[in-house]
């Protein structure tokens, strides 16, 4: 038996992301359905494709002494992580010693970096680098800046996970807290890798979405008759999550609190997702939160709009809540802010969080006709605005099989952030 | 072409990293340690890496003495370009 110190609660957020670069105007964008979707084009690639994009170039938030550290995802996870910090009204990281942690995720880290140093290489022929090109293109190079900046001292952990990356690092950031490793925790992930040459690595699979003729807003059509694929995007998004215990002495407000972390290994194929792994983290989540499959209020799916992905998932579903599927609202919020990568499954949690918050189902935008393959009571086209969320997960599942589901729950507590909708309306 | 002496060396040295890094050029005196003006020791090489570029000389003799002034990088711009 796990040994549970504390109940671990969200007491901030941070985000940079292509639906909005505040909690409220995430919060805004799902309830208006804003698609965050346009279309991106490099002099390198032979066509544009559909992304997600922040469009705003952030290098004037630093000094020229920071700058050459930063490739753009360093620079955004900073940003998001500073504002996550604030949200939460914290300051004192210094005084926690090695009690705070930072868990990250990300799939190609600094790789506009690396990549430039690579064509510097080969075109060029410079034969050596600056000296700052290899920290500024590394893995781990913005949690290192986010902690030097903060001075997080306690563990500094990078999680590379592929889609699944910010989800392993949300829930061993929420196991250390509730095991009594740590009273706090920055967990999130980041992603800025829209270069042509990593969208080409993409095109290379046959994975990414045609451009919506009519509107490039609408390419990324999960669990759809016509989806064509999934659509790349950049953006960082952090949570501040605490124990209960700190939480109450410095009388935080909080958005709600972590109950359950399931993760499971498909240990099937590199490249193509498995339904009994998912289901198995799914199961897993809902044993860890203790808590009957019954009692999930909403979804939040993996589905990236791929044609062999989806149907995987929506099995996965089906198996896991079983008769309770034909109850269960499910939508995938990648319609309108892309896949993320390294920071999916962060913004995703993010999602759920205001679900269960501020009470409503976010939706799968553009779901018009759904695959047979995917039948699942899906939250089509528009959000149900007053529904009654007490407890929301989240999917996420990456290349190599390595499957994360993570669940949020109503904080029942009068210092909670935002009042429930049956509060808003009496 | 004759070589520049110390003190254009240390003005070329100060209006570079006011227009590298927007330091103020009040604070870049001879006696300022580098980690007093936030300069850190990547920094610092890649300063050497622009000066060999600027200078077209390979600077050999990289050695600063622990917790260098600005003057210190002075000298040893000013004791390669002596070598070279």
């Amino acid at each position: 038996m796990t040994h549970r110190s504390s109940d671990v609660l969200i007491t901030g957020i941070g985000i940079l992301s292509p639906i909005g670069l505040s909690v409220a105007e995430l919060e805004d964008s799902l309830l208006g359905n804003r698609s965050g979707i346009g279309l991106w084009q490099s002099d390198a690639l032979s066509k544009p494709v559909p992304a997600g994009q922040i469009g705003i170039d952030f290098s004037g938030r630093f000094s020229k002494l920071e700058l050459p550290y930063l490739d753009r995802c360093s620079q955004i996870a900073m940003l998001a992580a500073d504002q996550a910090i604030e949200d939460a009204g914290f300051t004192g990281f210094a005084e926690c010693g090695q009690r705070a942690g930072l868990f990250y995720g990300s799939v190609a880290g600094g790789v506009k970096t690396e990549h430039d140093w690579v064509k510097q290489f080969e075109l060029d022929r410079t034969r050596s680098s600056r000296p700052f090109t290899i920290m500024a293109s590394m893995l781990n190079a913005a949690p290192a800046l986010i902690s030097i900046r903060h001075k997080i001292q306690g563990p500094v952990v990078t999680n590379s996970s592929a889609c699944s990356s910010s989800g392993v690092s949300i829930g061993e950031g929420f196991r250390a807290i509730r095991d009594g490793y740590l009273d706090m925790a920055l967990v999130g992930g980041a992603e800025a890798a829209l270069t042509p040459t990593f969208i080409a690595l993409w095109g290379g699979l046959r994975a990414l979405a045609e451009p919506c003729v009519d509107d490039v807003g609408r390419s990324c059509r999960p669990f759809s008759m016509d989806r064509s694929g999934l659509v790349i995007s950049e953006g960082a998004v952090f949570l501040m999550l605490e124990s209960r215990q700190h939480a109450d002495r410095r009388s935080a407000r909080r958005y709600g609190r972590i109950s359950g972390y399931g993760i499971a290994s498909d240990a099937f194929h590199i490249g193509s997702p498995d339904t009994a792994g998912q289901a198995a983290a799914l199961r897993a989540a809902l044993e860890d939160a203790n808590l009957e499959a019954t009692q999930i209020d909403y979804y939040n799916a993996h589905a990236t709009a791929t044609r062999g992905g989806d149907p995987v998932e929506a099995a996965a579903i089906r198996q896991t809540f079983a008769e309770h599927v034909s109850r269960l609202p499910v939508s995938s919020t990648k319609a309108i802010h892309g896949h993320l990568l390294g920071a999916a499954s962060a913004i995703e949690l993010a999602v759920c969080t205001l679900a269960v918050h501020a009470g409503f189902l976010p939706a799968t935008a553009h779901l018009v006709e759904v695959d047979p393959e995917c039948a699942l009571k899906h939250v089509c086209q528009q959000p149900v605005l007053d529904g009654q969320v007490t407890h929301a997960t989240s999917l996420s599942a990456g290349f190599g099989g390595t499957n994360v589901a993570l669940i949020v729950s109503k904080e029942h507590d009068s210092l909670t952030k935002f009042p429930s909708s049956a509060e808003k309306t009496s | 072409m004759s070589q520049p002496d110390a003190d254009q060396i240390f003005a070329s040295l100060q209006q570079f990293l006011n227009e590298r890094f927007d330091l103020d050029p009040a604070g870049l005196t001879r006696e300022a340690t580098l980690r007093s003006v936030g300069l850190d020791s990547m920094m610092v090489l890649d300063v050497m890496l622009d000066v060999e570029d600027r200078l077209g000389v390979k600077l050999d003799d990289m050695a600063l003495p622990r917790d260098a002034t600005l003057g210190d990088v002075a000298n040893l711009i000013s004791r390669n370009l002596e070598k070279s």
